[in-house]
């Protein structure tokens, strides 16, 4: 992540005054970033803070400190959101990077109509969540959805999809007469239908910006490794994939961050149901400010939230920020 | 190294933290002001000292229906600015198209210091405001002298309307004041019913599952009720059976009375038996679409409905069909809702602006104008027949108009959810803890689960409830 | 520095072909996209071939109401419907539709270029030059992004409140013109430009900006492109926050019509309201579409001996 070595570099040479003349310039530089961010992120954020430490009702009616977090803490219900958080993330990062990096590497090549198919790729992306959690839901739908219909005429069984509360793993297992103990019943079908239809949307973005990356790649390496003999799958091994790594890297951080907030898409198409199947962590938060008027505990929910994606994100910067290659 | 980094770092925000609190603008209660009018005002004779002249007051209504009505209501607006003698000018926006939308703006504005004058809010979210103390009790407004409703104007709107505003948890204050109302009716395909061999819809509960059920062929996707597991529908199941959802004097949820449990095991078994269908969140107006094919015999929902239940119905397979009160074991009940308008605390002058605007638009012209216009009930019963008339008058309506007409003789039978703060998080337990439950599971107990939802409602009534002294 | 830069950079190649050559693998390829094709293009074509039906047909799901399989019209007057249903904006003497898209144009144009410059500046600090907190800065710029928003959600909007900004072009635009992903994904780009090149153009003798002007930012088109198109998109499809920082319907933006427009009377206007999306999505399908060529345009190569 922070590839240059210290101390490396033209830079580092010449007289004090040249350095600290550089240092201003970055800190102007940097300044209408940071401005921005620190009036309009995080100075809210503080204000957050200070919500999630008062009984609040629209003010502070009483400043009651750690209670809120450690009622957080021992809510069975916010472990549960934290978990189905958690494994919607593991599913959605790696598929979700794993095709972006499929159809980007493919629309890559001199293909006919890849102008085309890259915009059709990314059509979901685009497409209002209006109408694209209006198409899902209607092909899910157990009555007269297509998917169960198609099932239907080849005699399979019809799951009831983003209705069905129970797991995965479970049902396949009862396909087979097996009854699987509680903990191994695996994500709720709900969830794994929602996982689909967020993938189909997410893919497009994930495409772009790899795109961009694949861009950055220079033609004389694959010039000269071709002539020194290497097949395809030797020059994406070893000239795509490590060249790809900053993108792939960017890429992976931040569809973690967004899975682990993810709301929108989700709650539009189920609301957290069936019963709370599917209520990630952002709609339980929702839920408690919106609905139950908790603001000091989904301030207090919020900031547990937040610390849980800043320690994974920086174990992910620790362990694979080492393994990016810049040059 | 990170670790003190942090540390320090944590400290930094905290601090920070308390001194920006500090800093933003808070809504608190203010002190009475030296004289007589406090504010709010607590007594008619307050209310009548306060002197409007040349004050030219600004005032600022937030709803949250679509543009064709917010245009309707700033011609009333309009109106009243051109005829008003103390120079009140009022103004509608448009705040938001759900109530959940106006009501985070609500909040958003409450905490910044700037409520709007008037908005719509339903009875439970005006207690929630109440009890942060940022809207008003308007029965000194209405029991002015000067400025408030005659004994005849009183009588004049529908009492029951009257009465749901009246909250039990602030000692019958009222927090709001109704401008529409539509209660929950049951739609029924009457040729289907015909088919089936009835003539009239199903007065009692065993009868109505006994037809539902027959009617139902999942094989061909028809079912005999439509269900969105939605709270409302429970209630109007929990009402009928002689039941309540809140105790008359709002200091308890009573849903797992015997009513509940009957009502609930009614809806397993009707799943079980698969003689209903569950309309999935994701699919928008399913049960209106699916009644409006022929595929579903009955649905409950709002009375507002029918002009599109009736465009439904006409551009999908086209039968006759009517709405019922919905059937009962010994008196009939019907579920009534509706937002009404609540006054924000500003000053006592802008808050008796606002409550001229509100009683002007109660007045039978305006209220006839906008019942119209919406589809909901109007507030007077002087305004019936009129209402009644231009829907007969109009195309859209037609043979709709003489059900809405019908509407107005069941009143007498109208009964409201709850009222009180925190009733919206009583609605998401029961519609995720005990209707999605039950759907799914055969052999669940209803009675445990509504026991265990009433008890959690309970600790949110109790979260709640006013804190002492405001 | 007058004399404009002379650098050893080669003309952009296009596409590579970086796959096996015998023919069943361009089959297979081309199966594959035109399958992933037709999965991601459904709902889009769900939501324009609606827009063009009348609400029975959209209501009972007549996938093809028109010829050969039915007799139904097009329906282009849905669109026009759609624009009117909305209403008159008095202040500019036009229908409200008209002054959302506009407003959605100015407020997105305005936050790409902010987004753009506070990008490129932040980037270039982070990478290229050795600042002593910069590690700490960046995670406190990664950190914003983590922030869940419902949490801050009420907070800013109290802000908007006190400056004085609230229904105006300024809460639509300032706190948005400074994007996280923006920063982070230029800094990667420009931390695989060698070394080798600042050196050179420190040779010629030009600065840091000029370096960033004339060498940085064109080898970096492709990311900027990306930053741009998603910033924008972005910014045309946020509906919350316009919604709770403005009053007037003058001020709204194209995505609240939509909102308001299906929660209020989606379900009785399905027609309308998949015209009124349709009319939405185009120019970013435009935009994107223009844009396309830039991702791969873009490259970097030295011919320096290494």
């Amino acid at each position: 992540m922070f590839g240059r070595k210290k101390g490396a570099g033209v830079l580092q040479k010449g007289p004090a005054g040249r350095r600290f003349r550089e240092y201003l310039l970055g800190y102007t530089l940097l300044a209408p970033a940071l401005v921005l961010l620190a009036v309009f992120e995080f100075f809210p954020l503080f204000y957050g803070l200070y919500i999630s430490l008062c009984n609040w009702r629209l003010g502070c009616a009483e400043f009651v400190g750690a209670e809120n977090y450690v009622r957080a803490f021992r809510d069975p219900q916010m472990w549960q959101a934290l978990l189905i958080t958690a494994t919607y993330s593991l599913m959605s990062v790696p598929v979700q990077l794993g095709l972006g990096l499929f159809f980007a590497y493919l629309l890559f090549q001199k293909v006919r109509g890849r102008e085309l198919f890259r915009l059709v790729f990314f059509l979901p992306y685009v497409t209002s969540t209006v109408a694209s959690a209006a198409v899902w839901s209607y092909l899910y739908n157990p009555d007269r959805g297509l998917i169960n219909t198609v099932l239907g005429v080849l005699g399979l069984p019809q799951p009831r999809w983003l209705a069905e509360p129970t797991g995965v793993f479970a049902l396949m297992a009862r396909a087979f007469g097996v009854e699987l103990p509680a903990w191994a019943h695996g994500p709720s079908l709900a969830l794994v239908a929602v996982f689909v239809y967020t993938t189909w949307v997410f893919v497009g973005y994930d495409v772009t910006v790899f795109l961009a990356g694949l861009g950055n790649i220079p033609t004389e390496l694959y010039d000269a490794a071709r002539v020194d003999g290497a097949g395809s799958w030797a020059l994406f091994r070893h000239i795509t994939v490590p060249l790809l790594s900053p993108t792939t890297f960017f890429l992976s951080i931040i569809t973690v961050i967004g899975t682990f907030k993810a709301f929108n898409h989700i709650y539009v198409m189920t609301m957290g149901g069936p019963g709370t199947a599917t209520t990630t962590a952002s709609i339980y938060i929702f839920r408690q400010l919106y609905e139950f008027n908790r603001y000091g505990y989904s301030a207090a929910l919020s900031f547990v939230l937040f610390s849980a994606i800043l320690v994974l994100t920086i174990l992910q910067n620790r362990f694979a920020g080492r393994r990016v290659v810049y040059e | 190294m990170l670790r003190g980094k942090l540390r320090r770092f944590a400290t930094v925000l905290v601090g920070l933290a308390a001194i920006l609190g500090a800093c933003m603008p808070q809504a608190g209660p203010t002190p009475p002001s030296p004289g007589q009018i406090t504010n709010p005002p607590t007594t008619p004779e307050m209310v009548d000292a306060i002197d409007l002249t040349g004050k030219n007051i600004e005032v600022v209504y937030w709803h949250n229906r679509p543009q064709r009505d917010q245009e309707l209501l700033q011609s009333m607006l309009d109106e009243f600015n051109r005829t008003n003698p103390y120079g009140i000018r009022a103004r509608a926006e448009i705040a938001g198209a759900s109530y959940n939308d106006v009501y985070n703006k609500i909040n958003a504005a409450i905490q910044a210091g700037q409520p709007p004058d008037i908005a719509v809010a339903y009875q439970n979210q005006a207690a929630f405001y109440r009890a942060q103390g940022a809207v008003i009790d308007l029965t000194p407004f209405i029991q002015s002298k000067k400025y408030g409703l005659s004994e005849a104007d009183l009588k004049d709107y529908f009492p029951v309307f009257l009465e749901s505003d009246a909250n039990p948890q602030f000692k019958g204050e009222r927090l709001g004041f109704p401008t529409q109302r539509s209660v929950e009716v049951m739609y029924y395909n009457a040729d289907w019913l015909r088919q089936l061999g009835y003539t009239e819809p199903p007065r009692d509960w065993k009868t109505w599952e006994e037809v539902a059920c027959r009617a139902s062929d999942p094989a061909s996707k028809k079912y005999g009720w439509a269900f969105r597991h939605d709270a409302s529908n429970f209630a109007t199941m929990v009402f009928t059976r002689g039941g309540r959802i809140l105790s008359p004097d709002g200091s308890a949820y009573v849903f797992n009375s015997q009513a509940g449990a009957d009502a609930l095991a009614m809806i397993q078994r009707m799943f079980k038996n698969r003689c209903a269908v569950e309309i999935p969140t994701s699919e928008r107006f399913g049960e209106q679409n699916r009644f409006g094919n022929g595929e579903v015999l009955f649905v409950f929902a709002s009375s507002s409905g029918l002009p599109f239940y009736r465009e439904a119905v006409e551009k999908g397979a086209r039968f006759a069909w009517d709405i019922a009160l919905p059937p009962y074991t010994e008196k009939p009940a019907i579920n009534l809702y509706g937002a009404s308008v609540s006054v924000f605390k500003t000053t006592p002058e802008r808050e008796l602006a606002a409550w001229l605007v509100i009683k002007f638009l109660g007045e039978r012209p305006q209220t006839v104008k906008w019942a119209v216009s919406t589809g909901y009930l109007p507030v007077r019963q002087s305004a019936k027949d009129e209402v009644i008339a231009a829907f007969q008058r109009n195309p859209q309506w037609g043979p709709v108009a003489r059900s809405y007409a019908r509407i107005f003789d069941w009143l007498q039978y109208a009964m409201v959810e709850s009222p009180v703060a925190g009733y919206d998080p009583v609605r998401t337990i029961i519609d995720q803890e005990v209707m999605s439950r039950v759907i799914n599971d055969p052999n669940v107990d209803v009675k445990k689960l509504l026991d265990d939802a009433v008890a959690k409602a309970n600790e949110i009534l109790r979260e709640n409830a006013p804190k002492s002294g405001r | 520095m007058s004399k404009p830069l002379e650098l050893p950079i080669s003309r952009p190649a296009e596409v590579r072909q970086l796959l096996p050559r015998p023919p069943g693998v361009r089959l297979a390829v081309y199966l594959i996209l035109v399958a992933g094709a037709l999965v991601s293009v459904l709902p889009f074509a769900y939501m324009v071939t609606s827009s063009l039906k009348s609400y029975g047909s959209v209501i009972t799901n007549n996938l093809w109401p028109w010829w050969p399989f039915g007799n139904e019209p097009l329906q282009w007057q849905n669109y026009i419907e759609a624009i009117q249903h909305t209403g008159w904006d008095r202040q500019w003497g036009t229908w409200l539709m008209i002054r959302y898209f506009a407003n959605s144009l100015i407020v997105s144009g305005i936050i790409v270029a902010g987004v753009l410059v506070t990008s490129v500046l932040a980037a270039y600090a982070l990478a290229q030059l050795e600042l002593p907190g910069r590690e700490f800065i960046f995670l406190f710029i990664l950190a914003t992004l983590m922030v869940p928003g419902e949490l801050v959600l009420v907070p800013k909007v109290v802000m908007m409140f006190n400056f004085g900004w609230y229904n105006t072009y300024l809460a639509l635009t300032v706190p948005f013109t400074v994007s996280v992903f923006g920063i982070f994904l230029l800094r990667q780009h420009f931390l695989q430009v060698p070394r080798e090149l600042f050196d050179a153009a420190r040779i010629d003798g030009a600065g840091h900006l000029q370096y960033l002007l004339w060498v940085l930012l064109p080898l970096s088109r492709p990311a900027l492109v990306v930053i741009a198109v998603l910033n924008f998109i972005w910014a045309w499809d946020a509906f919350q926050w316009p919604l709770l920082v403005t009053r007037d319907p003058s001020m709204r933006v194209l995505a609240v019509g939509l909102q308001q427009f299906m929660v209020g009377e989606g379900g009785v206007n399905s027609h309308l309201l998949m015209a009124f999306a349709t009319m939405m999505v185009a120019p970013i399908i435009v935009l994107y579409f223009v844009a396309q060529r830039a991702f791969t345009e873009g490259f970097l190569s030295t011919g320096i001996k290494r």
